[in-house]
């Protein structure tokens, strides 16, 4: 290293320590009910948040991390691996203190890893394995963890309640919190037994207990700390820790879908051609009807309330709580329908046209009633416990919590998906950025929350039997409180590549008393093996 | 599209876990990074299996003879975290490959570099990512 560099890197260090020394001595930061303020978006674990590339000149460079070598260079890595791996291995001061006569199990699990281990197959990772969280939205009586990873949350009430006796095992267990002085202590029970600890093989039963531990060090870093306790397994109970750093570089965390992401690599999932992103039909030929006074969003009429409506500190209509659409059938059909076969009836919630129907192109027409042939059954993105996506999430028959931390709203889903919306009106993501669930972003006009998704894949279906939308669409929500436990939700769907002029949604959504409970789609999915069979029975049918 | 892919991951900041191990087997015991092979071919199939991808090489020889390589790379979850799909690894077209083959002598190697027809490369690489950032 030169001496400037090395100038350079002694400034930098004395800077570092400089800030670090500045933000110890800051006062711990507190939420209005005194408590450390967990509130932002957290990185670290393990520094695994890094990217692992970088683009040079015409290469794409993909760096699997090696400490201190060269990735350009040309060298003696793979034997390099193996040393530092066998080292970390007999140096591990915290192996896990399994019952003797479980070795033979272990070295199995271990040995076997490559093919058993469960997040290589995308299932939940369990508590503490899906480690620490990459956002935390804290609430008076409930703190609340997204993880970016799997695009899955976790609710802690912080009230005082008692764990739950009425629950199976679960992926991520059952969390109860309590603030010990200035530490969340959250107790995690009620894990099933199909969850590891890591990638060496280390496995747990159902007796398993965790206690995690977060403890605000100063205003950017969070101990984090597990104990596991498990009788049937180990002999005494054991702690892992680690920091978790804030992040400075966002305020907020992006879906990660890994069952989609997996299937569309390996190609157990097909994307529609007509609708993906970039696709084919990438730029969208927008028709000539788009051009004229239908391309611009209808406005629309919120709704005058009916009851008192319930109101944050700043007076902000207060949407939080647990939820559930009437969806009225809208999952097997946006506009009014019969009972068909396997299919209930559905009562229409199209509110424009007035027809009450979707204003499809021939092409798209054409594709819907394709969509509910048998052997479609299986590209429905929802089949694959891939997210239902903006705005099916929303009036598909399965609960949601809203919440509403300073700034944003976040929902969440209990199929596990939660979608973070930021509402100071800030432009979308660039175009070229493309989610599920789109890039969401929100405003309040009067009583009425407005928020606008554009980014969308375009990959999802609007319900079961397939109605349409593209990576063209801009979906415009407008969630308005009617009384203390009623919101009139509303949807006008823009997408030039599938309608001939927007259309809008409207149902309520209905305050309910139930908290959300692990819905793990993935769980032994026995109907997606069936639909496959039937789409490749039917292709075999029709020849290649 | 490259950048597409990277503005996204660091856009989204997509933190996804990796774990520390890359061998679930042992590449010092396998591949020979003293030993280099260039092929020329198409890329016909591309395994996104866990624990490691493999892409399946067509490579003609002088006389039209084809030889399907099977390459070895990291695990899904690494290449996904830096944006890698099939599309992405070649799937479907005729690269030039770079690789460190395996001691047996098999059609088998470790991929180091793609080079697509555009001239654009993809690199796979042990290191550490502070030294080329």
């Amino acid at each position: 290293m030169t001496r400037a560099l090395l100038l350079v890197v002694a400034l930098l260090v004395a800077l570092t320590q400089a800030g670090l020394s500045a933000q110890n001595q800051a006062p711990t930061p507190r939420t209005a009910d005194g408590h450390p303020d967990l509130n932002g978006v957290w990185g670290g674990g393990g520094g695994q948040g890094a990217p692992n590339f970088v683009q040079k000149g015409d290469t794409l460079v993909v760096v699997f991390q090696l400490d201190g070598a060269d990735p350009l260079a040309a060298g003696n890595y793979f034997q390099e691996l193996d040393r530092r791996g066998s080292e970390r291995k007999a140096a591990a001061p915290n192996k896990p203190p399994y019952k003797p006569e479980l070795a033979a199990k272990l070295k199995e699990m271990s040995d076997l890893q490559s093919r058993r281990d469960p997040a290589f197959y995308c299932k939940p990772e369990g508590v503490p394995r899906m480690g620490a969280p990459s956002q935390i939205v804290q609430t008076p009586g409930q703190v609340v963890l997204l993880y970016e990873g799997r695009n899955t949350f976790r609710v802690i009430p912080t009230d005082g309640r008692p764990h739950r006796d009425d629950l199976e095992p679960t992926w991520n267990g059952d969390s109860v919190g309590r603030w010990e002085g200035d530490t969340l202590v959250v107790d995690v029970s009620s894990h099933n037994d199909r969850t590891w600890f890591d990638m060496a093989g280390n496995f747990h039963s159902e007796a398993l207990k965790v206690v995690e531990r977060y403890t605000l060090l100063d205003t950017n870093t969070i101990q984090y700390e597990a104990t596991i306790e498990d009788p049937k397994v180990f002999t005494r109970p054991w702690t892992i820790r680690m920091p978790l750093e804030r992040r400075t570089d966002t305020d907020r965390i992006f879906e990660y879908q890994c069952q989609a992401e997996a299937e569309e690599a390996n190609g157990a999932f097909e994307r529609d051609p007509m609708t993906w992103y970039p696709g084919p039909s990438h730029p969208p030929q927008i028709p000539a009807e788009w051009t004229g006074s239908a391309a611009q969003t209808p406005a629309r009429t919120p709704p005058a309330p009916t009851g008192a409506i319930k109101r944050m500190a700043d007076g902000t209509p207060n949407l939080q709580g647990y939820f559930m659409a009437d969806g009225g059938g809208a999952n097997y059909g946006l506009g009014k329908h019969e009972v068909d076969f396997l299919t209930p009836a559905g009562r229409g919630i199209v509110v424009d046209p007035p027809d009450g129907l979707l204003p499809a192109q021939s092409w798209a027409k054409t594709e819907m009633v394709n969509r509910k042939l048998p052997e479609r059954g299986y590209d429905d993105p929802t089949a694959h416990c891939f997210v239902a996506g903006v705005p099916r999430s929303m009036y598909v028959p399965s609960p949601m919590q809203i919440l509403q931390p300073p700034g944003y709203l976040v929902i969440l889903h209990e199929r596990m998906s939660w979608r973070t919306i930021p509402l100071d009106g800030r432009p979308h993501l660039p175009d070229h950025l493309r989610l599920w669930q789109g890039d969401s972003v929100g405003r309040w006009e009067g009583d009425t929350l407005v928020i606008e998704t554009a980014n969308l894949n375009g990959k999802a279906w609007l319900n079961e039997v397939g109605e349409v939308l593209s990576h063209a669409a801009r979906v415009v929500e407008r969630l308005t409180p009617t009384d203390a436990d009623t919101i009139h939700y509303e949807a006008t769907v823009s997408d030039p590549l599938v309608y001939t002029r927007p259309w809008t949604i409207a149902l309520p959504i209905n305050r309910q008393k139930d908290e959300l409970l692990e819905v793990a789609c993935l769980e032994d999915d026995q109907d997606l093996p069936h639909l496959k069979d039937i789409r490749d029975a039917a292709r075999a049918k029709k020849g290649p | 599209m490259r950048l597409g892919i990277r503005a996204l991951l660091v856009a989204a900041g997509l933190a996804i876990a990796a774990g520390p191990a890359v061998a679930h087997h042992s590449l010092f015991a396998v591949f020979d990074e003293g030993q280099t092979v260039t092929l020329k071919g198409l890329v016909s199939k591309v395994e996104w299996v866990n624990p490691h991808v493999y892409l399946y090489l067509d490579v003609p020889d002088a006389t039209g003879k084809v030889t399907t390589w099977s390459v070895e790379t990291f695990p899904p979850s690494t290449l996904r975290r830096a944006g890698l799909t099939r599309e992405k690894l070649g799937y479907g077209q005729n690269v030039t490959l770079l690789g460190y083959k395996a001691r047996n002598g098999k059609d088998l190697a470790f991929l180091r570099t793609i080079t697509f027809a555009d001239g654009r490369e993809v690199m796979i690489a042990l290191g550490d990512i502070k030294e080329v950032r």
